[in-house]
């Protein structure tokens, strides 16, 4: 990749200087041992081939007579102490040639933003939540004609950044014991908090760094509503909190830490069929008087 | 191993050449690879490698700015390269100095010499106190 890159960069030189020079270039950049190395070979060639079609272009056309001074591959301001302006057409180039440099650049930084968006995975319909101070996304969610849990997840994920309160991450688990997931499909069933139930598990705590802890944003060890719903992205969605009601046992608005500690048992409790897996059904009828 | 001396420098070079100070003072880039080439002609990898060793490694000579800097001095006649047959890798070619270039070279230690015999005794003379 680096030597494609190598010699694109020895092609943009100058017709006579690559022809001169050309495989001279590719064989010390060949004998470069180290990648470190060849990445500054890289940002050599670049500003050679810069030099060439500003400062040297206009010089070799006036025979070379220009002063020392301002000719001995030194950066390109010595060249305001050029005696000759240079060329309009020598101006063009050099133009262009910022323009390519600067379209690169972009492009990386392009290329650098779609990754970190992919990073945050397909926007997810239903599995995410605050955990360690990451707000953690499942993709295995994502389905075709969701936007609007697509628009209010992306609304979260800007609250959450813009307040400095999380940084989002992804996780490519797949909401395999996500709430809700065998029930009917759309809007009322996307909020519901997946994996909640898995990462409650305690046999698979040791491998699950996460918890249902991981809601309480200021460390208190209770979960309010707010805190749970900015967790599973429901705040300011008007949506009742379903499962939050069914843990808070004593009904005060806020988990406690033994509420917390139980939460594992009651939603497997309420798992009547023991698939694994709550349904809104199941969670309807826990509330159910 | 090429040498030469003072009357190597043909009078034809020396009109090329021009007033020697005019090529002074040399940027370092200059002076460091006529200095790589001043002991024996190099091939350009060859004149990074002799640069680096110079300075002990401080300063690092790109070949985008060698073969720049080749190019000029070429053209300017201070450079020239060196005509070899039966090379094993046809990539690598080989450059000494000219005459010129090695005098130009040897102004440039003279002016260097004195700059340093200059610095030195500036820095040993101490400075007048101010009452």
């Amino acid at each position: 990749m680096l030597r494609r890159l190598y010699v694109f960069l020895v092609r943009l030189h100058p017709r006579r200087f690559r022809q001169r020079f050309g495989d001279e270039m590719l064989w010390i950049y060949d004998c470069a041992a180290t990648r470190a190395d060849r990445a500054w070979l890289v940002a050599d060639a670049l500003l050679s081939a810069l030099r060439q079609h500003t400062i040297r272009s206009s010089n070799e056309r006036a025979g070379g007579e220009a002063s020392e001074g301002a000719l001995a591959g030194a950066p390109a301001f010595v060249s305001l102490d050029f005696p000759e302006a240079p060329r309009p057409l020598v101006l063009l180039r050099g133009m262009l040639a910022t323009v390519l440099v600067w379209w690169v650049f972009s492009l990386g930084m392009q290329v650098e933003s779609n990754n970190r968006k992919r990073d945050f995975g397909v926007v997810p319909t239903g599995s995410r939540y605050v955990s360690d101070g990451h707000l953690v996304m499942s993709h295995a969610a994502t389905d075709a004609g969701h936007d609007e849990p697509a628009r209010l997840a992306w609304r979260e994920i800007r609250k959450l950044w813009s307040s400095a309160r999380a940084r989002v991450v992804s996780t490519a688990r797949p909401a395999t014991t996500r709430l809700g997931s065998d029930a009917k499909r759309g809007p009322d069933t996307w909020y519901l908090p997946g994996l909640i139930l898995h990462q409650l598990d305690p046999d698979r705590a040791g491998r699950t760094p996460h918890s249902l802890s991981g809601l309480d944003g200021n460390r208190d060890g209770r979960i309010s509503v707010r805190e749970w719903g900015l967790g599973f992205g429901m705040v300011g969605t008007g949506r009742t909190p379903d499962v939050f009601h069914v843990l808070d046992a004593d009904g005060d608005g806020e988990l406690s830490r033994d509420e917390i500690a139980d939460a594992f048992r009651v939603l497997k409790s309420l798992d009547r069929n023991g698939d694994g897996k709550l349904t809104l059904d199941e969670l309807q009828a826990a509330r159910a008087p | 191993m090429t040498t030469y001396s003072e009357s190597d420098i043909t009078e034809s070079e020396l009109v090329m050449a021009g007033n020697v100070d005019e090529y002074l003072p040399l940027s370092p880039a200059t002076l460091h690879i006529l200095l790589a080439l001043a002991g024996e002609e190099r091939h350009g990898y060859g004149i990074m490698q002799e640069v680096a060793q110079q300075s002990d490694g401080r300063y690092k000579l790109g070949p985008g700015t060698l073969y720049d800097n080749l190019q000029r001095l070429m053209t300017q006649g201070l450079v020239q390269e060196s005509a070899r047959d039966g090379e094993e890798e046809s990539r690598r070619r080989y450059y000494r100095l000219t005459p010129v270039g090695r005098r130009v070279l040897s102004v440039e230690l003279d002016r260097l010499e004195q700059v340093v015999l200059r610095g030195r005794l500036r820095l040993q003379t101490p400075k007048p106190r101010r009452s």
